[in-house]
């Protein structure tokens, strides 16, 4: 399993994937702390709020709900566009490599990068606060909670999305189907079983205590756990059993 | 001779066209075999079918004795293949696409890399991103990528599509060389009889999904023998008389006589039979004919009876 994980590493070489490790998470800092400072006022309202909480509930407000679940769409398809350019797919389906675990390394990169774009936003989020001279103690089991619960919640999301890129021969027909449905998760959060929503669950999992959505944290994380179980099931099953398209 | 590829039978279709209809391959151990047929004869499906990228809709395939259905990985890793196109990463070098798959393949000789680049002629451009190589130095690469496996059977399909006449030979030259470098057994199709006339020992012809031909390239080249033509006013008549004698006289698309022999004495013997017949004898001339003759007829349909 080690050598496909880096097999697929491997090919995103001058690919550019830092860009969005970085990009997405800049701009989400820099919107996020800009409403923070616009309404400072506001959201300071009480005396034991914590600077560096509000300031998170404004930046994963624009990361949790929209760039993320679109910067993991996008990062699947980027594991896939290698394959559907020059005959990729082929190649590895005549190799002796079993689909699931192409299926698996695929998808366990692409947690990765995700991954990597969390630690990128944890990394902005605190220069960020420091450059505003924020005071108060920096949450950090809170927010490395928060960034790894979330992370969980984009296997259900990524699974959905690489087995989409890998269906969908073109870039942007799957990234287009990826935010209408991104946009879908503010309906979520206005209904009971948002938490079903696999692109509603990051943004969740992020929320700040006071905010949250969430009524029973274990209950929850069985939700997650059990979206993800059948959707990966069905997408390994689904890849396994699909015939090489012309 | 023991059989690398065995076909009983195979069978695809596509809702109600039926692409390869009842094939029953065989190649045997250190064959080239020429695969060949007009584009859209079913080459690429069945070759999608022998390496397990397509299901068949009936029939078997056995590789190496085993059953491809129930032994995929144990014969992919003995197999190598180039695709109707060949398969890379552009945005690797040709080297990193050696090195991605050796990885992939945990061949633990990093050599081997380097040797393959020097087999298929690449070892200058190793460092040069593959979108920027042409079509020949990517089908080469596609070999190369077929090769490091070390396979001991190589499946190509068309891998001289596309390419220039010198590009055709340098493959060509590649592919002559391999069952003798390191004794594997090659698989290769295409359209074009030439270009397999010169390397393949064996040859199987597909038309419409059927194999219509199958065997020693010399059987097929026997076919390509001289032929005499002779154009009379009555053929019918003519062909009767000359049965009469126990001659094998069949006619042309044209209404000619075609026999099958060129002895001097027979064909004056047939002459002067005809003429005592009080038959006009026209022409009499002797038909030369290059296997691609034979391999358009075969594929066209027409002349069937003569062959």
């Amino acid at each position: 399993m080690y050598e496909h994980i880096m097999f697929e590493w491997f090919k995103l070489k001058r690919q550019k994937i830092w860009l969005i490790v970085l990009i997405v998470p800049l701009l989400s800092v820099l919107l996020g702390y800009g409403n923070f400072l616009g309404n400072y006022e506001v959201l300071m309202d009480k005396a034991d709020d914590n600077a560096w909480l509000e300031a998170w509930t404004q930046i994963t407000l624009f990361y949790g709900i929209l760039f993320l679940p679109i910067s993991s769409g996008i990062l699947a398809a980027l594991v896939c566009r290698t394959e559907h350019l020059n005959g990729g797919w082929k190649l590895q389906l005549s190799l002796p490599i079993s689909k699931a675990r192409i299926f698996i390394s695929k998808l366990v990169v692409v947690l990765s990068l995700i991954l990597l774009v969390q630690l990128s936003l944890v990394f902005f989020f605190l220069i960020g606060g420091i450059m505003i001279d924020i005071q108060h103690s920096i949450p950090w089991s809170f927010i490395f909670t928060a960034v790894f619960f979330s992370w969980l919640c984009t296997f259900t999301l990524s699974t959905i999305q690489l087995w989409l890129s890998y269906r969908i021969k073109s870039f942007g027909i799957p990234l287009s189907i990826n935010i209408v449905l991104s946009l879908l998760v503010f309906a979520a959060y206005t209904n009971k079983i948002g938490i079903f929503y696999p692109w509603a669950q990051p943004s969740f999992a992020m929320a700040a205590p006071e905010e949250s959505a969430i009524e029973s944290f274990p209950m929850f994380i069985s939700v997650v756990f059990v979206t993800f179980t059948i959707i990966l099931a069905l997408a390994v099953l689904k890849f396994s059993r699909s015939s090489l398209k012309s | 001779m023991t059989k690398i590829i065995e076909t009983s039978h195979l069978t695809k279709k596509y809702k109600n066209t039926t692409v390869v209809d009842e094939i029953n391959i065989s190649v045997e151990q250190g064959d080239i075999y020429g695969f060949l047929g007009p584009n859209g004869a079913g080459k690429t499906t069945t070759i999608r079918m022998l390496l397990g990228l397509i299901k068949p809709t009936k029939g078997d395939i056995k590789v190496f004795g085993k059953k491809l259905a129930d032994n995929r990985m144990a014969i992919l890793k003995e197999v190598g293949s180039l695709v109707e196109y060949p398969s890379f990463y552009a945005n690797l070098t040709g080297y990193e696409n050696l090195e991605a798959i050796r990885r992939l393949l945990r061949i633990e000789d990093k050599h081997r890399i380097n040797e393959i680049l020097r087999t298929v002629g690449l070892l200058n451009a190793k460092d040069k991103l593959v979108k920027n190589y042409s079509l020949g130095m990517k089908q080469r690469l596609g070999i190369g990528i077929a090769l490091l496996g070390s396979p001991n059977l190589l499946i190509l399909d068309e891998p001289t599509n596309g390419l220039d006449p010198a590009g055709i030979q340098e493959i060509r030259e590649l592919i002559k060389k391999l069952p003798s470098l390191y004794g594997i057994t090659v698989m290769i199709s295409s359209h074009i009889l030439s270009e397999i006339d010169q390397m393949a020992n064996k040859v199987g012809i597909i038309n419409n999904g059927n194999l219509i031909f199958q065997d020693r390239i010399e059987v097929l080249r026997k076919k390509s023998s001289p032929r005499i033509i002779i154009r009379v006013n009555d053929s019918e008549s003519a062909q009767t008389i000359l049965k009469k004698d126990g001659l094998n006289v069949a006619l042309n698309s044209k209404k000619e006589l075609v026999i099958n022999e060129i002895d001097d004495d027979l064909i004056s013997y047939i002459a002067e039979k005809l003429m005592m017949s009080r038959l006009s004898l026209y022409r009499i001339y002797e038909e030369k004919r290059s296997l691609e003759d034979i391999f358009l007829d075969l594929t066209t349909n027409k002349e069937r009876d003569i062959l």
